[in-house]
């Protein structure tokens, strides 16, 4: 299902509330499924002096409906006064469809910025949930962002590696002033196409509280919830800024040097120079292989730490193995001989 | 000679009194103090499966020191205390004192968090006038709270307005993984509170701020349980705000806002109704809890309408239901003839109703500039707490 949903500041609502209410909506969208899609509208405090641009958040997160599993894009941002004089917000969600992020990168979406709204105009009112209708491939070449910002385009490669271990997600934590959405276009764009879609993409960070996929989120330094996190937080991941970057070979030579121009076709897998590998397990948290032996909680090494940081599995959720081929031989055969030993004892 | 044994020797101590059972302020879990988690110290123990891989560890204990503190798996010495449901920290006070748990309520853009934290801090200011003294339970968790009072009161730029309050997401409220499913609970403002009286005990007084679109018609479900604390609440505080009303607007000699107007009527027969599902009250039958109404932004219309804000209500020695009887009234008559459908909801609703002027700011809140000057505006609070049984205003009859 695809979907659009503004949620602001209005003095009337589209269901006649006041308020922070629903703006826009897509017609026929299940009021379940709005109102889940609303609760993702909170802007988190930003630090004092914080421009608009820093207070934005732009994020890719799942929500769970009717038991599955669904993307959503949002654009999160001040917008001015309200009716009643105070600062208001405009959150703008787009639910994506499998059409979609199959051939969208989530950050690329993020970044087209004449796709979010700034500021809702006119009444209250029913949207037209338009499609995507063309491919936008993610970042194809080397971590310029992150060369100019670290010195070495490999510490996003590192930052990556640790960010899927994590389990929980991440806040990579950069200096003040640099380009978060640069940064995490390009962190995207180090892996697989179908694999960007198994994590959650954030510019702001977001409590890593159990959802159904972890949000990697780039941060500002000056973010209040990270000067209030635990000091040992195993989801926070501070690069340090000419530090020598340990990661995989094939995705830190990718992270330097790109994939070139004509690599990486949107919804396949990337097919550059560089084989790319997987690297650490890419199994969804929770997903682990059942023989797999694992301690209640996972021990996490955060880099530049010497504290491991237990983090317990926040959702186990086990897929019914597939029935194997071996198992249903061995019932026919069974069965097989069970009626042999009738027939036997019948002509018998 | 040596001191006796018995002052330094923690097993020798008096044991402390505890409630026997109490509610967790966020999900409502009925709990006994045994039951209650504690939360793990060593910081290697960081993540909890229900409350969030950024919580501490939750566990319930099997080693305690001998100052009857626990010892997390890591040998830490733990004293913050959680529900067991939830996993939300629960104050310790709540474990100690009987708790009285007030709920604000009011229309979006009442002001009801303006109200509040200039109530709380008149509270602490005039703690002596007042006969009432507050205490933040565990300061760590009214961040918001502080937040709020420092940039009303403490900001060397002076004042500035506070920020519409969220419906999710921030400080206010919490999402926890509870059976398979993420919850949203209210994160409330936990206060010691404690009387001049000798003869009174102390208690835990709980506050509730939730956003006002909450108390819309449809706000509340399972997932996001944020105002049931209306079930469990000893008095109510509804800030009404008159100059959202054209009928109030009239009735006061002010111009027509440009603004629609919002059914605050509706508002407080949609708490009404919530409170008598919550607590399986029969549709026809007039609430107990007491509710007082604040009308708030008195600055704008107190001097047309007759109403005095001058003298003080809880001066100690005083009688606080005579002095609070003239403003009552004043601001009954008022909404009798600016908003008869708002008087009949909650005279149908409600047996025990005070109308408290006040102002949270003591001006317009339009120019930022200006000192802040709250005029009654822990009144209403203050009176929600002398409600109860032993209170100054247990004898109060509309």
């Amino acid at each position: 299902m695809r979907g659009e949903l503004v949620h602001t500041s209005l003095p009337r609502g589209l269901d006649g509330g006041t308020g922070f209410v629903v703006a826009g909506c897509t017609g026929g969208m299940p009021r379940t499924l709005a109102a889940s899609m609303a609760d993702l509208s909170g802007l988190p405090e930003a630090w004092p002096g914080a421009s608009d641009w820093d207070r934005t958040l732009r994020a890719t997160r799942p929500i769970e409906w009717r038991g599955e599993l669904a993307w959503v894009a949002s654009v999160i941002r001040p917008c001015g006064l309200d009716h009643t004089g105070r600062g208001n917000r405009i959150a703008h969600h787009r639910l994506l469809d499998a059409s979609e992020t199959r051939t969208c990168d989530p950050v690329s979406m993020l970044l087209d910025h004449e796709r979010w709204m700034a500021a809702w105009k006119g009444e209250p009112r029913e949207l037209d949930a338009e499609p995507v209708t063309r491919s936008m491939p993610g970042h194809a070449g080397a971590a310029e962002t992150w060369k100019r910002t670290f010195g070495d385009a490999g510490v996003a490669a590192e930052m990556l590696e640790h960010a899927y271990r994590s389990g929980v997600g991440a806040w990579i934590v950069v200096p003040s002033g640099t380009d978060r959405l640069a940064m995490l276009h390009e962190l995207a764009g180090l892996l697989p196409h179908e694999n960007r879609w198994k994590r959650g993409w954030s510019t702001r960070p977001l409590r890593p509280v159990a959802v159904p996929a972890p949000v990697i989120a780039v941060v500002d330094e000056r973010e209040p919830l990270v000067c209030a996190a635990p000091a040992n937080a195993a989801w926070i991941l501070v690069p340090r800024i000419g530090q020598r970057a340990a990661a995989s070979d094939a995705l830190l030579q990718r992270a330097r040097e790109g994939q070139g121009p004509s690599a990486a076709p949107a919804g396949s897998a990337p097919t550059g120079s560089v084989a790319w590998q997987p690297p650490v397990r890419l199994s969804a948290p929770g997903l682990e292989a059942p023989d797999q032996p694992e301690r209640p909680g996972r021990t996490v090494q955060v880099s530049g730490s010497s504290t491991p940081a237990a983090v317990p599995p926040i959702r186990v959720e086990l897929e019914p193995a597939p029935r194997s081929g071996g198992r249903m031989l061995a019932w026919l055969a069974a069965a097989a001989i069970a009626a042999m030993l009738i027939l036997w004892r019948v002509l018998a | 000679m040596a001191a006796p044994a018995t002052a330094s020797n923690p097993l020798m101590h008096p044991v402390r009194d505890l409630v026997g059972r109490l509610h967790c302020p966020s999900c409502w879990h009925a709990l006994r103090p045994a039951d209650a988690l504690f939360i793990a110290e060593d910081p290697r123990l960081l993540g909890d499966p229900v409350a969030g891989a950024d919580e501490a560890l939750r566990f319930l204990p099997s080693r305690f020191d001998l100052t009857g503190a626990a010892l997390d798996p890591e040998g830490a010495r733990c004293t913050r205390l959680a529900c067991p449901r939830c996993r939300r920290e629960i104050p310790r006070s709540m474990l100690e004192l009987p708790a009285t748990i007030v709920s604000v309520v009011g229309a979006p853009g009442a002001g009801k968090s303006h109200l509040l934290a200039s109530a709380i801090w008149s509270m602490r200011r005039d703690a002596d006038r007042l006969g009432l003294q507050v205490i933040d339970a565990e300061p760590r968790l009214h961040a918001r709270l502080h937040a709020w009072e420092n940039r009303l009161f403490g900001s060397a730029e002076g004042p500035r307005r506070l920020e519409k309050t969220e419906t999710s997401g921030g400080q206010g409220y919490a999402s926890v993984r509870i059976e398979g499913r993420t919850e949203v609970v209210p994160a409330p403002f936990v206060f010691t509170l404690r009387r001049a009286a000798e003869t009174t005990p102390a208690t835990s007084l709980v506050l509730y701020d939730n956003a006002g679109e909450h108390f819309l018609p449809g706000a509340d479900d399972a997932l996001r349980p944020v105002t049931r604390h209306l079930g469990r609440s000893e008095a109510i505080v509804f800030v009404l705000d008159p100059t959202q009303d054209p009928g109030f607007r009239a009735a006061v000699g002010l111009p027509p806002s440009t603004q629609p107007p919002v059914r605050q009527d509706l508002v407080l027969s949609e708490m009404a109704a919530r409170i008598r599902h919550h607590r399986g009250r029969r549709t026809d039958e007039r609430l107990d809890v007491p509710l007082v109404i604040a009308m708030a932004k008195a600055d704008l219309w107190a001097a047309t309408a007759h109403v005095s804000m001058l003298s003080d209500p809880f001066a100690v020695g005083g009688d606080p239901v005579a002095a609070l009887r003239p403003g009552h009234q004043a601001c009954l008559a008022l909404a009798r003839r600016g908003s008869p459908e708002f008087v009949a909801a909650f005279e149908s609703a409600f047996e025990r109703v005070l109308l408290v002027p006040c102002s949270g700011l003591g001006r317009d809140a339009a120019p930022p500039e200006g000192p802040v000057t709250p005029r009654w505006a822990a009144v209403p609070f203050v009176a929600a707490c002398e409600f109860g049984e032993g209170g100054r205003l247990g004898s109060f009859k509309p």
